[in-house]
C-alpha cells in the first residue's frame, strides 16, 4: 500500500494542474485574510477567522478540483490502465489514491491556515492590535452561541477541503471526464443545490435548506452556524461517502 | 509462468460479441504474431488477458494463474497496449517513476530503461512533445521496467522510423531467445514475417488458426510456378490438358495447380526449353487476406485493378 501511495503521490506532483490548483487554493486565502488584517478599520480574530474561511470556499471547491483531477485526468489520458495493469486490485488503487489526495488536501489546508494566520497576526500586530489566544473560546467573539474556539472552525474548514477533494475524486471517478465532475462539483453547491431547493418550496411547500449537503458543508465552516458545527460536518461527510462508495463499486465493475 | 493460455474467451459489448470463445496458446522462446484485420478483436483480447476489459466467458492465465491473482504483475507481465496511454503534462522520467514506485522499482532501473529504448538524452521532457515513435519508446520502456518473463505488446512499431522497426524487431526476438513470452499485435504483415515465428489469427474474434508462420503461408497462400521459355505456349496446351491455369506477367507465364516438377518433365517430354522455372509463393499478406477474407469488418472500396 505504501508503494501505490508514493506512486499516486509522483503522479500529483509532477503535473503542473495539480501543482497550479494547489498554489492557488493555498496563496488566495492568504493573501486576502493578510490584507484584510493590513487595512480593516476594526480587525481581530474573529474577522481574520471570517475572511479566512470565507475566502477559504473557492479552495473547497479547488480541494474538489484537485480530487478531480487525481483520478478523472487518468482515464481521459490513458494512464488509469497501465495503473491497473500494474495494480489489478482495483480497491487498493482506489483506497490510495483517497488517502493520498486527502493528505495532500490536509497538508495545504495546514499551510493555508497556519500561514494566513501568522500573515494576519504579524498585520495586527505592526498595526498594535492583539490577536488573542487562538484556542480560547472567550477571545474568539463570534463562537457566543456554540462555545467553538477559533480551533474548532479552523479544524471543520480542513475536514470540509477533505471532503470536497474526497467527493471530488469519487465525482472524477464517477464521470471519467475533467470537466464534467468539475462542472458539477462546481454548479451543485452554486446552483442546482439552490434550484432544487426553491422548486421543492415553490410546487411542493418542502423546505429541503437544511438538508443540501454542499449546504451544510458551507454551513459547517461559518464562525457562527446555525446547527452543531461537527453535525453538519458528519451530514456531509455520510453524502461523500455515498459517492464515494458508488463510485467504488462502479470502479471495480466497469471495463477500464 | 511463461505460458499463456487463452481458453474459451468472450467479451460482449453492448450485445455484439467482440471475442467469441477465443481458444488460443502462447509458449515461450520464439516471437508469438497476433493477427487479425481492424475491429476483429485483438486488442478487446489482450485487455481482457490483463483484466482491463471484464471477459462475459472464459479465461486467460499465465502458467495457470489469472491476471488479477499475480503478485507483483509488473514483474511477471509487461503490456503495452497503446503508446498514447501516458499523461501529456508528465515527462518521459516521472511517468516512469510512478509506474515504478507502485511496485516498488529503483529510480536506477528507470534510468536503466530509459537508456536502453534510448530516450535518455530527452527523458525530462513532457510526453506531450514527443513523436509517436517516441511515444512506443517509452511504452516499450514501461514493458521493460519490470523485466517481465511474458510481453503482451499491442501494435509496438506503430510509429517508428525504419531503425525504431529494426531496433524493436532485434529487441522482441533477443527477448524471446532469453525464453521469455512474447506476444504482438501488428497489421504490418510484412513486419510480422520477419518478427513471429507463430501466429494466432483471429476474424470477428474467432479464431481462424494457430500455427507457424511457414505453415500459415503454405496453407493459406497461393503457389504458382513461373515460367520463362521460347516454347511457351507448347508448354500452355501440354499444362492446360492436365488441368493447370495460368496468366502471363511480363514475359512470363504463372501456371496454377501444378506443381515445377510436373512442369520441367512436361517440358522435357517436348523438347521445352526453360530460362527459367520457379516454384512461387504468396506473401503473408496474401495469406492473411485470404484466410481473413469472409472476416474483415471494414472494406474499402476496391480500385479496379484490385477487383479482379
Amino acid at each position: 500500500m505504501l508503494h501505490l501511495m508514493k506512486s499516486e503521490f509522483i503522479k500529483l506532483r509532477t503535473l503542473r494542474s495539480t501543482l497550479t490548483a494547489t498554489i492557488v487554493l493555498i496563496v488566495f486565502p492568504i493573501a486576502v485574510t493578510v490584507l484584510s488584517a493590513m487595512f480593516a478599520e476594526s480587525p481581530g480574530q474573529t474577522m481574520v477567522i471570517e475572511v479566512l474561511t470565507n475566502t477559504g470556499t473557492v479552495s473547497m471547491l479547488l480541494c474538489g478540483v484537485l480530487g478531480v483531477f487525481a483520478i478523472a485526468q487518468e482515464y481521459s489520458q490513458g494512464t488509469i490502465r497501465i495503473t491497473f495493469a500494474a495494480t489489478p486490485m482495483r480497491m487498493k488503487v482506489f483506497a490510495a489514491k483517497a488517502i493520498v489526495i486527502s493528505l495532500w488536501v490536509a497538508i495545504s489546508v495546514a499551510v493555508l491556515e497556519g500561514v494566513g494566520l501568522i500573515g494576519a497576526n504579524y498585520a495586527l500586530d505592526s498595526r498594535g492590535f492583539d490577536f488573542g489566544v487562538i484556542y480560547n473560546p472567550s477571545i474568539f467573539n463570534g463562537s457566543a452561541r456554540t462555545g467553538d474556539s477559533a480551533w474548532q472552525v479552523l479544524f471543520a474548514f480542513g475536514a470540509v477541503c477533505i471532503l470536497f477533494a474526497l467527493v471530488g475524486f469519487a465525482l472524477g471517478a464517477l464521470l471519467r471526464s475533467s470537466p464534467g465532475a468539475i462542472a458539477t462539483l462546481i454548479l451543485v453547491p452554486l446552483l442546482v443545490e439552490g434550484i432544487v431547493t426553491a422548486l421543492l418550496i415553490a410546487a411542493f411547500d418542502i423546505d429541503i435548506s437544511r438538508k443540501t449537503p454542499f449546504t451544510a458543508a458551507v454551513r459547517a465552516v461559518q464562525v457562527e452556524p446555525d446547527a452543531a458545527r461537527w453535525g453538519l460536518v458528519g451530514y456531509f461527510a455520510i453524502w461523500c461517502c455515498a459517492i464515494a462508495a458508488l463510485a467504488a463499486i462502479l470502479m471495480k465493475r466497469r471495463d477500464a | 509462468m511463461r505460458v499463456i493460455h487463452v481458453e474459451h474467451l468472450t467479451k460482449k459489448f453492448a450485445g455484439i460479441t467482440a471475442v467469441d470463445d477465443l481458444s488460443f496458446t502462447v509458449s515461450p522462446g520464439h516471437v508469438t504474431g497476433f493477427l487479425g484485420p481492424n475491429g476483429s478483436g485483438k486488442s478487446t483480447t489482450m485487455r481482457c488477458m490483463i483484466g482491463l476489459d471484464h471477459a462475459q466467458g472464459g479465461s486467460a492465465t499465465f502458467n495457470g494463474v489469472a491476471y488479477s491473482k499475480l503478485s507483483q504483475p509488473l514483474h511477471r507481465v509487461g503490456t503495452l497496449l497503446d503508446a498514447g496511454n501516458a499523461h501529456s503534462g508528465r515527462t518521459a522520467r516521472n511517468h516512469l517513476m510512478w509506474l515504478a514506485a507502485s511496485t516498488g522499482i529503483s529510480k536506477s532501473r528507470v534510468d536503466a530503461v530509459l537508456e536502453q529504448v534510448g530516450l535518455s538524452d530527452v527523458s525530462r521532457r513532457r510526453v506531450g512533445k514527443y513523436s509517436l515513435g517516441m511515444k512506443q519508446r517509452l511504452g516499450i520502456a514501461s514493458v521493460l521496467l519490470g523485466d517481465p518473463e511474458v510481453l503482451i505488446l499491442d501494435e509496438p512499431v506503430n510509429g517508428l522510423d525504419p531503425e525504431g522497426i529494426r531496433w524493436i524487431r532485434d529487441l522482441l526476438r533477443d527477448l524471446a531467445k532469453e525464453g521469455r513470452t512474447v506476444l504482438v499485435s501488428s497489421h504490418l504483415l510484412s513486419e510480422m514475417a520477419l518478427i513471429a515465428e507463430e501466429l494466432v489469427v483471429i476474424g470477428q474474434g474467432k479464431l481462424i488458426t494457430q500455427c507457424t508462420v511457414g505453415e500459415f503461408t503454405a496453407r493459406y497462400a497461393k503457389q504458382w510456378v513461373r515460367v520463362v521459355s521460347p516454347q511457351a505456349q507448347a508448354l500452355k496446351t501440354l499444362a492446360v490438358a492436365r488441368g493447370a491455369t495460368m496468366s502471363e506477367e511480363n514475359g512470363a507465364m504463372n501456371f496454377y495447380g501444378v506443381t515445377a516438377a510436373e512442369l520441367g518433365e512436361l517440358g522435357a517430354t517436348a523438347g521445352v526449353t526453360f530460362h527459367e522455372l520457379s516454384p512461387q509463393t504468396g506473401s503473408l499478406e496474401d495469406a492473411f487476406l485470404d484466410a481473413t477474407a469472409s472476416s474483415v469488418q471494414y472494406h474499402g472500396a476496391q480500385s479496379e485493378g484490385q477487383a479482379h
